[in-house]
């Protein structure tokens, strides 16, 4: 019973600071450039170039989310004391026709931060570890070309940098050859659940 | 059925519901980014240009030409089921929408008195996002190159016998005559 009572104080302040979410930074550094080589392109004549497909970098972008310093109090010290769950939902703005770009990441990429806290050693976590988990375990996940239509790919808990993303673009042969520019964003969405 | 009944289907359904569905929000409305936040970056897309042709069923030397070392014999079609047709399978990606046309030509003049006509007689597709334009009439072949399909715009016509364009060829070679050695029968996307 001691021992009880000993874990429900040591984990009050967590459990408090849960009540309102805090505000955070995203940081997304890299910027992808998806270059078919001939390699890529298909070699049977009457296919579709699409059912080939080429990959980007395992870390074409690589994904920060960190809560913002709270006046003196640096970003590493709010990270240590609030733990929230984060959803990143991902989605681009025009992206040619014809073209079919997917992400991902692998289970548990990216970097706790701060790499170690004491909400770790807690035996019952209220947000369970602060691990990373994709959607679709791991697997591409189509992104849609509309933003009232942004799609989860992974899931974190707690402050985690340099997640990276990965991308795969299947072009059918619709598409016009050449150069084209566009935009992938990224929205991630705090939840005190 | 009961209401309760209703109503554990109702629950049944919900959570099979969000096994199977992805997750979704919309991004454009900033009151959802609670506790988060949002970015862009911008891509580079760079795709190549494609051009290739194929003739079915396959010939065993060579993907993009025919290869025919006895004149009067049939083209090696592999066992095709109508010898003297073939299926002409093509894919092509060109830049900025830019159209293009299929050719043929012979790469050395045939022997005197030897004459060979090809003619599309049909197209076909399966798996295929084409539109067909073909010259319907028929080319007596020559080193200079003659349309067989006219300002196509990119597409493919679906890979192997039955898709694409159905060509027919005739040999005419009343002297018995051997072809040339290294005579080829040519098809290009330009």
């Amino acid at each position: 019973m001691r021992t009880l009572l000993l874990y429900i104080v040591l984990s009050a302040p967590f459990f408090s600071t849960e009540a309102q979410i805090l505000d955070g930074t995203l940081d997304v550094t890299g910027l992808p450039n998806f270059m078919q080589s001939f390699e890529d392109v298909i070699k049977e004549a009457g296919l579709d170039d699409s059912t080939l497909g080429f990959e980007s970098e395992a870390d074409a972008n690589l994904i920060s989310f960190i809560l913002n310093p709270v006046l003196i109090v640096p970003s590493s010290t709010v990270c240590t004391g609030n733990i929230f769950r984060y959803s990143l939902y991902i989605h681009t703005e025009n992206s040619p026709e014809n073209v079919k770009i997917s992400a991902r990441t692998t289970s548990n990429s990216g970097i706790r931060f701060p790499a170690s806290i004491p909400y770790d050693l807690l035996i019952i976590k209220p947000l369970g570890p602060r691990d990373l988990q994709p959607t679709n375990g791991g697997n591409y996940i189509e992104i849609p070309n509309d933003g009232t239509q942004a799609i989860k790919i992974l899931e974190f808990v707690g402050c985690r940098t340099d997640i990276p993303i990965q991308f795969r673009i299947e072009a059918s042969a619709l598409a016009p050859a050449g150069v084209s520019n566009f935009n992938i964003s990224y929205t991630i969405v705090g939840s005190v659940l | 059925m009961g209401t309760s009944k209703h109503i554990i289907l109702i629950v049944v359904l919900m959570f099979f519901q969000g096994f199977t569905a992805q997750e979704r929000i919309n991004a454009t409305l900033s009151s959802i980014i609670l506790g988060g936040g949002q970015q862009s970056v911008t891509v580079t897309l760079d795709l190549q240009p494609i051009a290739i042709v194929d003739l079915e069923p396959e010939n065993t030397n060579s993907g993009e030409t025919f290869i025919v070392e006895e004149a009067g014999n049939p083209f090696p079609t592999g066992g095709s089921a109508n010898p003297g047709e073939f299926w002409l399978n093509y894919t092509y990606r060109g830049s900025n929408l830019e159209t293009a046309s299929l050719y043929t030509r012979i790469n050395q003049p045939l022997p005197d008195g030897m004459v060979i006509t090809l003619q599309v007689i049909n197209s076909a597709s399966i798996n295929g996002n084409f539109i067909p334009n073909p010259i319907s009439t028929p080319l007596t072949l020559s080193t200079t190159p003659q349309l067989i399909a006219s300002d196509f715009s990119s597409g493919y016509t679906g890979d192997g016998e039955n898709t694409g364009y159905l060509i027919q060829y005739k040999i005419s070679n009343p002297n018995a005559i051997s072809l040339p050695a290294g005579f080829e029968i040519v098809f290009e996307i330009k």
